[in-house]
């Protein structure tokens, strides 16, 4: 049969993703976590005294710290499958995937399987990442130098 | 492909053990998993555990050989769990027609001491290895099926019983060009429809011939799929049953369940509780594919064996 026609028959019978209603919802938890970042921020200036840098630096901490300690109770992945990118997109998915990998691991042991796995997802952000840096930093040298 | 009739096959006992999300009120006379563990340390050794408990019940003096496969890499869900047990053991991989598959080679080697064909799959097993770690909450397609978790087993033998198995049709691999590995009902619905066609033809056959067609793992969009195919060759039948979509009916967020548990514990944990279906078609689908050509762009391939039964009063 023809590739094409084959792919069009099977496109008939798969479901409508409800595009806006999930869209809406990540949008909405997306924007809590960064509203609720920001106020916690002003709170930690406020009661600690601490200053713009530092109080920024202690809600990431709070942050990553969260959702791994709710990714390692096994209750996070089910939040991710309600509000998806809402909760992948801020740093919690960067956490979420390396505890989740380092989890699998456990029972070979630290070096050949928690250590390992902890970075299979983020692997590839981790090397854009310092690539990227490399990149910019030669560009930023014939620019300012 | 191959079809050929079969002479003196009778299918006995079966012992089968299901997971926690198929405790729904659809299986009978089965016990089920408290959760994904089963009292073991990892994944792999309750699916060890699952396929011991399922041997210890079929196990008896006369059982010579054992024919099993599961879905993960190189078959240990099930080779290990035949340690020391003084039995032959032949293993077999065709995903999830792993059991239709089980069942052919089965009736060759069959005499009249018992043969086992045994088959598990685990869904953290299976979603480790094919998607993503366990605890990551990926969200999943509305179209991807679920990997079951359970273990079956069932007893041939020349000894006469009330099931036959009376004919076979062994499938060929089949390549429509689909890429999605989530969408497994695209994927393996070509594959049945081949095998379904060339078996009514060698055997000379109309589809009313068979009272229930039960194909393993299609899910819900799959069969539509399947159904639509058929159409272009004028088969239209209302007695076509997909095993998969029938496993979790409270979930609307699967498409049905995959792997080579479905189709018989529909089958034997359900499907032969109904007097009504005397002569029933079994059709396994299988999709040969592994993570890395998936990932290095190559489409998926399909596989479906049918196997004819015969219930007997």
């Amino acid at each position: 049969m023809d590739k094409i026609y084959y792919q069009e028959l099977v496109n008939k019978y798969m479901p409508k993703v409800p595009k806006i209603k999930k869209g809406l919802k990540a949008f909405l938890c997306g924007g809590l976590i960064g509203a609720s970042s920001e106020l916690l921020a002003r709170l930690l200036q406020i009661i600690f005294k601490m200053s713009l840098n530092n109080s920024y630096l202690w809600v990431g901490i709070i942050l990553v710290l969260g959702t791994a300690i709710l990714t390692g109770l096994g209750i996070f992945d089910n939040l991710v499958k309600t509000y998806e990118a809402g909760l992948i997109i801020p740093t919690t998915g960067f956490s979420h995937s390396v505890i989740s990998g380092s989890m699998d691991g456990h029972k070979e042991g630290v070096i050949i399987g928690i250590a390992p796995s902890m970075f299979k997802l983020c692997a590839s952000v981790i090397v854009s990442g310092v690539a990227a840096s490399f990149i910019l930093s030669i560009i930023g040298w014939f620019i300012y130098a | 492909m191959l079809s050929k009739k079969v002479n003196n096959v009778y299918l006995h006992q079966n012992y089968g053990i299901a997971g926690k999300n198929e405790n729904n009120h659809v299986l009978k006379d089965i016990n089920f998993l408290k959760d994904f563990y089963g009292g073991e340390d990892s994944v792999e050794t309750c699916e060890i555990k699952m396929n011991e408990i399922v041997l210890e019940n079929l196990i008896n003096d006369h059982t010579n050989l054992v024919i099993g496969g599961n879905l993960d890499n190189q078959l240990t869900g099930v080779s290990y769990a035949l340690k020391n047990r003084n039995l032959a053991y032949l293993g077999i991989y065709n995903a999830c027609a792993t059991f239709t598959e089980g069942l052919i080679i089965g009736s060759k080697f069959c005499s009249k001491k018992d043969l086992i064909v045994l088959t598990s799959s685990h869904n953290l097993i299976s979603e480790r290895q094919f998607k993503y770690p366990i605890e990551y909450g990926s969200p999943n397609k509305d179209y991807a099926t679920f990997t079951t978790t359970g273990s079956i087993g069932v007893i041939l033998s020349n000894r006469p019983s009330n099931i036959r198995l009376e004919c076979y049709t062994i499938g060929d691999v089949i390549d429509y060009e689909v890429y999605d590995a989530s969408n497994m009902g695209a994927v393996m619905a070509p594959g049945a429809y081949h095998t379904i066609i060339k078996h009514l033809k060698d055997f000379k056959r109309d589809i009313t011939y068979y009272d229930l067609i039960l194909t393993g793992d299609l899910g819900k969009y799959g069969l539509m799929i399947l159904k639509e195919l058929l159409k272009k060759d004028n088969i239209t039948t209302s007695n076509i049953i997909d095993a998969g979509s029938l496993l979790y009916p409270l979930d609307d967020d699967k498409a049905g369940g995959s792997g080579p548990v479905c189709l018989p514990l529909i089958l034997f944990k359900k499907v032969l509780f109904n007097k009504k279906y005397q002569r029933i078609l079994l059709v396994g689908t299988g999709a040969l594919h592994s993570k890395v050509l998936v990932d290095q762009h190559l489409p998926i391939p399909t596989i479906a064996h049918a196997v004819a039964i015969e219930v007997i009063e």
